[in-house]
């Protein structure tokens, strides 16, 4: 993604290559929950989560549909009402939440707004639960998420895409501190997710922090330099992405004779799993390692006909954790 | 996307990791929901409806009566019901009824459309407080209540005019003085509040239960739930006399009963002006209070 580079998280969490604000040190984490769980009748859509976002982090929150992220989000927001525990904004606790959330700036799910009001006209409706948006910024906002031309145009017209970009432009027409997107390359095609990458970097090099949900983990592992990987209501991983990432490598090899060379590399010391599939087999083991698995592939006979890094760590990390299918891992192989 | 140079704007950081941001004023609030209902074409089109239902029927019954096989005495009589001065309040009455209907419509839309359309997600995640986004809404649609009870009335005053003018009767607004200056502002005032009762029913449905057709459905129908209530009430007598006193129909046709410009005569045994007040303020009251009780307190846990 020309040349981005994840951005790597400093002792206290902060990403190395954000200004950090003077009179930052010392202050409150951004987003910190703090045991919280939900329940609807006997549904538990979250569990027992905690986790702490700090200022310039950029936090990936993954996990597969209904694991429990948007009703994470909503409770953030203060749309829901957590069953137990409780989530801080700013340091501010709920009977605070107003006041931090003025800091804030949300999409939730997919971007809603008024269909029969312009683009613009959103925007100036969504300015008027703010103090001191101006018209000028509504204009600076729509030239930023590259809507300027259309922003006389019904919303309701809009294509998905343009919807997209009016929800992440809505979040910054205060300036807020605080940037919470949930799946916010959802509706785009592969340029606007590049654009949306490239805005969500420039923002958190702006020093903002940033907290997103999505089930693209390749966008996740591009742009943020923390991860929660969330399945079944509950975090399964917390802690850089990087550290993370390090957990799930893997590599990936073809050879003549898949079952034999499956039992030669069982046979190595350090190896939890090793996967076959479409004549593939993938190694849990660090990339590092990958001349000791040729040379004990070729010296049982076995003819090596590719050997390399098994492509998203991260992605694999995220697929043993959250247990997915067969299907599912499919799938999230071709989003990669 | 353009550049992002000028992604962020100037600010005062206060000593923590974020700038000091104030909340929208009531009135920035009231300013968004004015924007959202008049630039909605269903206001336009409730508004068109409600204007040209009280201009034909001032015009029909004009037309009707002056076609009709009554004698001139009757017709005269009749016409005078149509004809300025006493056109004026025969519009407020006539719009009266049309104008509850489509009021319940646009406020059970405007309530109920949030959820539909998952607005209601963005709004409150805003962080303005959820009592003041219900207030704003409320006041947004008492002051389009406002608007809809003065031009349907001087739309029905507009058609009473061309019948007079046109019909040849004698033009007068009657003796326009303080007197007529205030029975026009309580006409206004009566007219309003047996409106503005409907619209908080509407409000009240449609937010409690997420849903426009919820709310237009129990607007709607709830007038004529009572009016068929009150008929049948009537007949088991007094008791029944005394619970069709405090139905919400029966008070506000008890106020918009004593609309015109000299003092009016109302049947007997029609509750009393601070009576039909007093009942229909505790009806609002409690509607708006059960509404903003389940509001602070609801998940949103979806748009709808």
């Amino acid at each position: 993604m020309d040349g981005m580079v994840p951005r790597q998280p400093s002792p206290n969490g902060v990403a190395g290559s954000t200004p950090m604000r003077t009179d930052d040190i010392g202050a409150a984490p951004v987003i910190r929950a703090r045991s919280l769980s939900k329940h609807y009748g006997e549904v538990q859509a979250v569990k027992d989560v905690s986790f702490t976002v700090n200022t310039g982090d950029v936090y990936g929150f993954l996990g597969p549909n209904g694991s429990g992220k948007s009703t994470t989000i909503a409770m953030m927001l203060g749309l829901v009402q957590p069953t137990s525990g409780q989530i801080d904004l700013f340091g501010l606790g709920p009977a605070r939440r107003s006041e931090g959330l003025m800091s804030v700036g949300a999409i939730i799910e997919s971007p809603t707004f008024y269909p029969y009001l312009s683009g613009r006209d959103n925007m100036r409706v969504l300015a008027r639960t703010r103090d001191g948006v101006t018209d000028a910024r509504i204009s600076e906002v729509l030239e930023i998420i590259g809507l300027s031309d259309s922003g006389s145009k019904r919303y309701g017209n809009y294509s998905l895409g343009m919807k997209q970009r009016l929800g992440i432009g809505s979040t910054l027409l205060h300036d807020p501190d605080l940037l919470v997107l949930d799946e916010p390359t959802n509706g785009l095609d592969p340029a606007g997710m590049l654009e949306v990458r490239h805005l969500i970097q420039r923002l958190a090099d702006g020093g903002k922090t940033i907290f997103i949900s999505s089930h693209l983990l390749n966008e996740v592992e591009q742009v943020c330099n923390r991860v929660a990987i969330l399945s079944k209501g509950k975090i399964m991983a917390e802690g850089s992405t990087s550290d993370i990432s390090r957990k799930g490598q893997a590599v990936r090899v073809r050879v003549d004779e898949p079952v034999r060379a499956k039992d030669v590399l069982n046979k190595l010391d350090g190896i939890s799993s090793i996967d076959e599939r479409d004549g593939y087999l993938t190694i849990s083991v660090p990339a590092s390692r990958t001349p000791e698995l040729n040379v004990a592939l070729v010296q049982a006979g076995i003819a090596v006909y590719e050997l390399g890094p098994a492509g998203n760590s991260l992605e694999h990390v995220f697929l043993e954790i959250t247990g997915a299918s067969e299907e599912q891992r499919a799938d999230a192989h071709l989003v990669e | 996307m353009a550049d992002a140079a000028g992604i962020t704007a100037p600010g005062t950081t206060v000593g923590t990791n974020r700038r000091q941001r104030h909340p929208a004023s009531l009135a920035s609030l009231v300013s968004m929901e004015r924007i959202k209902i008049m630039k909605r074409p269903m206001t336009w089109i409730t508004l068109l409806i409600l204007v040209a239902a009280t201009m034909a029927i001032v015009i029909i019954a004009y037309i009707s009566i002056h076609a009709s096989n009554l004698t001139a005495a009757q017709k005269a009589d009749r016409i005078h019901n149509f004809t300025l001065p006493t056109g004026i309040q025969r519009s407020f009455e006539i719009s009266g009824f049309f104008g509850a209907v489509v009021l319940v419509v646009l406020s059970a839309s405007i309530v109920g459309s949030e959820y539909s359309w998952g607005t209601i997600r963005m709004m409150v995640g805003t962080g303005v407080t959820r009592s003041k986004l219900l207030l704003a809404k409320l006041i947004a649609l008492s002051l389009a209540t406002i608007v809809f009870v003065v031009v349907s009335a001087a739309a029905g005053s507009l058609a009473s005019l061309l019948v007079t003018v046109l019909g040849g009767h004698t033009l007068t607004l009657g003796t326009v003085n303080s007197t007529w200056w205030g029975d026009l502002g309580l006409m206004l005032v009566r007219s309003f509040f047996a409106r503005w009762v409907w619209v908080v029913v509407a409000f009240a449905i449609a937010s409690i239960f997420r849903s426009v057709a919820a709310g237009i459905a129990v607007g709607i129908g709830w007038t004529f739930l009572e009016q068929i209530g009150a008929a049948l009430l009537g007949l088991i007598g007094s008791i029944g006399d005394t619970i069709n006193r405090y139905l919400i129909s029966t008070n506000t046709a008890a106020l918009t009963a004593r609309n015109g410009f000299s003092p009016q005569s109302v049947d007997k045994g029609t509750p009393s002006s601070l009576h039909a007040f007093a009942v229909l303020v505790v009806y609002t009251a409690v509607l708006l209070a059960i509404t903003f009780v389940v509001f602070r307190r609801r998940d949103i846990a979806s748009g709808s």
